[in-house]
């Protein structure tokens, strides 16, 4: 035998008998000794207390009186092993140990197995222990880290995975049986592997319980080779085994990708050409962008924690506060044109709008602001209006003032011709007849412009107007016109819209008009209708007349434009430009739709009545 | 023999003039016409005739409203405004067709308002029509 007791080495062997007899009684865990034949020599008050048998009831049984049914049949396999190489270790390496109690029940236990030579044979003392405690312990660790809201993986001294959570197997994509026994360094990505050891001693060095790679970004690498951002928490926990790694392991992509969603929001807003500014519900400023230190002056440092009043001239206080009243009752407040003032005093006029901005219990904390300068667009827009204006007044004057000088050479000529038609030569009459012709015609031109210049100049505010009534009225007017070409008019129900009606009356009759002086050889058939297009009412005038080519049709619309060789039809080109320049002026727009010789739509859309609906 | 119809003209254009006594004098009517080719002239000569027992006033006047000196609303309202002027009918007979223009005459107290129509025969037309209303058809104070 190559191992030896130290019970040998006392002298007096009934002395040694008695001691090793008194330890092992003393001893507080089951002791059990079992000779080579397998049968039990001695037990101690320990192992009668685990195993529920008197002293009396094992002594000289076999050893397998205390294995339960399952694990006998390979219970003297493992006794031939240990025999053959008697070494003190512990039993079962690596399998769960069970002890049969006399009333049948199973109790898990430890085993230490201790080769014993005595002058009497070879023995083997085991010393066992009941180890339910600790199994309980064991599943409600196991259980808890289970329910862990984390990923939860234990990691051996070894670096060698012990014990993983069902998140760590989602996350990494690894099976538990897969998982355990792994080298930890098979999660985290190539590029860190080969530092990873050495961030492990160091830990293992001054365990304590804390986050890890404090400042460095972390990554894991999943069992398909991909990787995603992560927290991980160590703590070390002191077990039978050692010192061994509880890794909590938080899977941050989402927060990464909130975070960069979040900073370039951030970014948007920061370099916003608009003032962006948060305030609280009382006006003190929170937050202020670059485009608000540009707009107003002051600089973020110098805005935020005083309140948004000193950007407001004392006369626009009242209306912040009604704004402020609104976003308390949760309303937004879209480009509310006011005055703001820069920190230079100068002031400027603004397009605001404002929203609540709510905490994550939903109550109302305060208000974001958008200020965007209007300076410059009000500037223009005045400008435009004013020109607009002048260009109106200057075609007004113009043609009103040329209708003067005009009439006299018209009505001198015309007067030429009344007295001395057919006194003069031939020659004479011929010139008299040009000049009152040309008269005539820059007279109607004239008239045309003034009317044209009129639409803007000499409009209506826009009210409710019953379509239907004009329309009637337009017929009326023009029944002469319609008799004598032998049209039918038919017209369905018509809406209330926003009009100036003496305008839209000329609209009506320009382009009813229009139908009945550009007819084809049949009658002429116009028919009026309305449809609802959106937020308005879309007009079609339809008529069975000549038709057009479309690629003319935006040049119809244009002043003085004409299709056709003068004299074949009255006018000179100014109705329908009129006619776009009415709807345009009521908000709407107008085209057409032709065919030659199939007929002719025009269609316009208007504004309805405030509260005619749709 | 009855004594001719008396009316001032008041017309800064000549050429308007000339038309409207043309036409007028084509008529059947004997008339005497006087022409005036401002508003102060007017006013002046209306003064005149009031003050003159020599000078009679007119029957009627026919004003325009786009006068040099004086305009013919003022030379409107000055009339309107003397004792002896008053009664006198003034028909506006003017270029203009504006709104504005029609409602304050009528206001200052024109007895009518006429547009000089585009053409001449028109033009002529509308000047019988107006001759043969006031002197034919109305009884004048």
């Amino acid at each position: 035998m190559s191992k030896s007791s130290p019970i040998d080495q006392l002298e007096n062997r009934t002395l040694a008998d008695k001691l090793f007899r008194f330890v092992v009684e003393a001893a507080p865990n089951a002791m059990i000794l079992v000779d080579h034949d397998r049968l039990i020599t001695m037990v101690n008050k320990s192992a009668e207390e685990l195993f529920g048998y008197a002293r009396e009831d094992l002594i000289g049984k076999p050893i397998e009186c205390l294995v339960p049914n399952r694990f006998q049949q390979g219970h003297s396999e493992h006794v031939r092993e240990f025999l053959s190489a008697p070494q003190t270790r512990a039993m079962g390496a690596g399998r769960e140990l069970y002890g049969r109690r006399r009333d049948g029940t199973e109790v898990p236990i430890e085993i230490g197995l201790n080769p014993i030579e005595t002058p009497d044979g070879f023995f083997t003392l085991a010393s066992i222990i009941d180890i339910t405690e600790r199994k309980h312990a064991d599943e409600r660790f196991r259980l808890a880290v289970e329910a862990a809201p984390n990923a939860m993986l234990m990691v051996g001294a070894d670096r060698r995975i012990t014990l993983v959570n069902r998140k760590a197997e989602d996350l990494f994509g690894y099976s538990r049986e897969d998982f355990i026994g792994r080298p930890i360094e098979d999660i985290v990505p190539e590029r860190f592997r080969q530092k990873h050891p050495e961030f492990v001693q160091g830990f293992l060095a001054k365990p304590k319980t804390r986050a890890m790679g404090a400042g460095r970004e972390l990554f894991g690498r999943r069992k398909d080779g991909t990787e995603m951002p992560i927290e991980i928490g160590l703590n070390p926990i002191e077990t039978a085994e050692g010192l061994v790694t509880l890794a909590s392991i938080i899977d941050i992509s989402e927060r990464k990708r909130a975070e960069a969603a979040h900073e370039q929001l951030a970014a948007i807003v920061e370099f916003s050409d608009d003032a962006i500014i948060g305030k609280t519900i009382d006006g003190v400023i929170t937050s202020w962008n670059f485009g608000a230190e540009r707009l107003f002056g002051y600089t973020a440092d110098a805005a935020i924690g005083r309140n948004i009043a000193m950007i407001i001239p004392e006369r626009c206080m009242e209306a912040e506060l009604s704004l402020r009243e609104q976003i308390r009752e949760s309303h937004s407040v879209s480009h509310f044109e006011t005055v703001r003032k820069r920190k230079d005093g100068t002031e400027i006029e603004v397009s605001v709008t404002l929203s609540p901005i709510r905490s994550t219990l939903g109550e109302i904390t305060g208000a974001s602001s958008i200020a965007r300068d209007i300076t410059e667009i009000k500037r223009r827009d005045a400008e435009l209006k004013r020109s607009n204006a002048e260009l109106e007044q200057f075609a007004y004057v113009a043609s009103h003032d040329l209708q003067e000088p005009l009439r006299m050479v018209a009505n001198y000529t015309e007067l030429l011709a009344q007295r001395y038609q057919g006194k003069l030569d031939e020659k004479a009459d011929k010139y008299i007849h040009y000049a009152s012709d040309g008269a005539r015609r820059m007279q109607r031109l004239v008239a045309d412009l003034l009317a044209y210049s009129r639409v803007g100049s000499q409009g209506r505010p826009l009210v409710k107007v019953r379509s239907s009534d004009v329309l009637q009225g337009v017929l009326e007017s023009i029944d002469r016109s319609i008799h004598e070409s032998g049209a039918s008019i038919e017209f369905g129900p018509l809406p209330d819209v926003l009009a100036d009606e003496v305008q839209l009356r000329q609209l009506f009759q320009n382009l009813i008009g229009n139908a009945i002086k550009f007819r084809s050889d049949a009658p002429p058939r116009v028919v009026v209708k309305a449809i609802p297009n959106g937020d308005r009412w879309l007009f079609s005038v339809t008529d069975n007349g000549i038709g057009m080519e479309m690629q003319y049709a935006d040049r119809i619309f244009q002043m003085f434009q004409r299709l056709n060789e003068r004299g074949k039809y009255d006018g000179s080109g100014i109705g329908l430009a009129i006619s776009k320049r009415i709807v345009e002026r009521h908000a709407g727009s107008i085209w057409i739709e032709s065919t030659p010789g199939a007929g002719t739509s025009f269609y316009f859309t208007l504004k309805p009545a405030e509260g005619g609906g749709i | 023999m009855t004594r001719p119809i008396r009316i001032l003209l008041v017309e800064d254009n000549q050429a308007d003039a000339d038309l409207t006594m043309e036409t007028l004098e084509a008529g059947k009517l004997r008339l005497q016409i006087k022409l005036a080719i401002d508003g102060a002239e007017a006013i002046d000569y209306l003064r005149g005739a009031a003050r003159d027992s020599k000078t009679e006033l007119p029957d009627l006047i026919l004003l325009d409203l786009n006068l040099p000196k004086k305009d013919g609303r003022q030379v409107l309202r000055e009339i309107k405004a003397e004792e002896l002027l008053r009664r006198i009918p003034v028909v506006i007979l003017t270029s203009s067709d504006a709104e504005q223009d029609i409602l304050k005459s009528y206001d200052l107290g024109a007895n009518c308002y006429v547009t000089k129509p585009v053409g001449l025969s028109a033009f002529q037309s509308i000047v019988r029509c107006v001759e043969n209303f006031w002197f034919t058809v109305v009884k004048l104070p």
